[in-house]
């Protein structure tokens, strides 16, 4: 029973970081150039040709990530690349909270929500740093758990 | 792979070597479709112009020769406003003319336009063109003759832009692509502020401007 339980929620974990991801990925790869904007507007300490290169690889991260997680394929690894992403965004996101910048922190496309108090505190600053805080740990503990109990390998032949 | 026979196996190390060669895979891929993504999107981000940085461009500098996407155009609206020519712009600011025949701003659904209506109105200098995207976007690139007015302005903003404008401005609001909200957000606001003969949409936005430019002219039927 202990075992079934530890699965369900390792598969669970999975998933919400899966989705979460595709969710994040295809809102940034549709417009780059907000993405862009959003990630000017954190005023990290990086140089305009190294913010175009974040912006033009980490949506990609995020996709592959999260296909990969819900494909299972290399999974200890689009692991590893979700635990990097959610620490840079508890960086980025816990930064930009202790210099009390007034922006919207860009993760996730809420358009659907419209413009009430939910999207904005969807997308205020604090919520995305616990947010992302959240993730990370579900990505340590997945990435830990999959290092003591690692995928069955297939048998080789001969 | 065989660990050489007189080395010890250290299925740590194998499975840690694997692991970072995984991980730089995916990076890899990740790098070569960023790369090609970024260059094929009209919506890519590229390294700013060399022209100064403006907070307005001049109108006549829109190109003559566009040629919209087949699938970005709507055709059969505003057909009338594009064939208006109006006095010329003072200021900073292009001044919209004393009449034309846009209709006024409904509060529930903002009129649509597209770059081919809004480039022959933008030259005729009947309407006030407003990026709504973020001023680092802006500042990247933008339609010739727009003014920069983040939809997330604050309301004195807002309220400093309307009294800015003669009281019969007309404006046309754009912001990235069909994906951003951006442009009816920042038309409900304006609309709320007042003072407004008509308030449009481009929803095409900037994408819809850019391909119009990267799109080779087509051969007349």
């Amino acid at each position: 029973m202990k075992i079934e339980l530890e699965f369900d929620l390792k598969v669970g974990f999975r998933w919400l970081l899966a989705v979460i991801l595709l969710w994040a990925a295809l809102g940034k790869i549709a417009n780059l150039q907000e993405f862009h904007a959003h990630l000017a507007a954190y005023k990290l300490p990086l140089s305009e040709p190294l913010l175009r290169l974040a912006v033009t690889v980490v949506p990609w991260l995020e996709l592959l990530c999260g296909i990969l997680l819900m494909a299972g394929g290399l999974r200890r690894a689009a692991l590893l690349w979700t635990a990097i992403l959610c620490s840079v965004f508890v960086l980025a996101t816990g930064q930009a909270w202790g210099r009390g910048l007034q922006i919207s922190c860009g993760c996730l496309k809420l358009e659907f929500l419209g413009d009430g108090p939910a999207k904005q505190m969807l997308e205020s600053v604090p919520f995305a740093f616990g947010r992302a805080l959240l993730l990370l740990a579900a990505a340590v503990y997945l990435l830990r758990a999959s290092h003591r109990h690692p995928m069955p390998q297939p048998p080789r032949l001969s | 792979m065989n660990p050489p026979p007189d080395q010890p196996h250290d299925p740590a190390i194998a499975t840690d070597a694997r692991l970072w060669l995984q991980a730089a895979c995916i990076f890899a891929a990740a790098l070569v479709f960023g790369v090609f993504y970024n260059g094929l999107s009209p919506l890519g981000v590229r390294p700013p112009p060399p022209t100064p940085a403006g907070a307005v461009a001049v109108a006549g500098a829109v190109p003559d020769v566009v040629v919209a996407k087949p699938g970005l155009v709507h055709p059969g609206v505003f057909n009338e406003t594009v064939s208006m020519t109006l006095e010329g712009a003072a200021g900073n600011v292009p001044q919209p003319a004393a009449a034309h025949p846009m209709p006024a701003v409904a509060q529930t659904e903002v009129p649509k336009l597209t770059w081919p209506q809004v480039r022959g109105l933008l030259d005729s200098k009947a309407i006030v063109l407003v990026d709504a995207r973020p001023k680092v976007a802006f500042d990247l690139g933008h339609i010739p003759g727009a003014v920069c007015l983040p939809s997330n302005a604050p309301l004195t903003e807002l309220q400093a832009f309307a009294t800015g404008l003669p009281k019969d401005s007309a404006l046309v609001i754009y912001c990235g692509a069909n994906t951003c909200g951006a442009s009816q957000h920042l038309a409900r606001q304006l609309a709320a502020v007042g003072g407004f003969r008509s308030i449009s949409e481009m929803p095409g936005g900037f994408a819809e401007y850019t391909l119009a430019q990267t799109t080779p002219a087509s051969p007349a039927p």
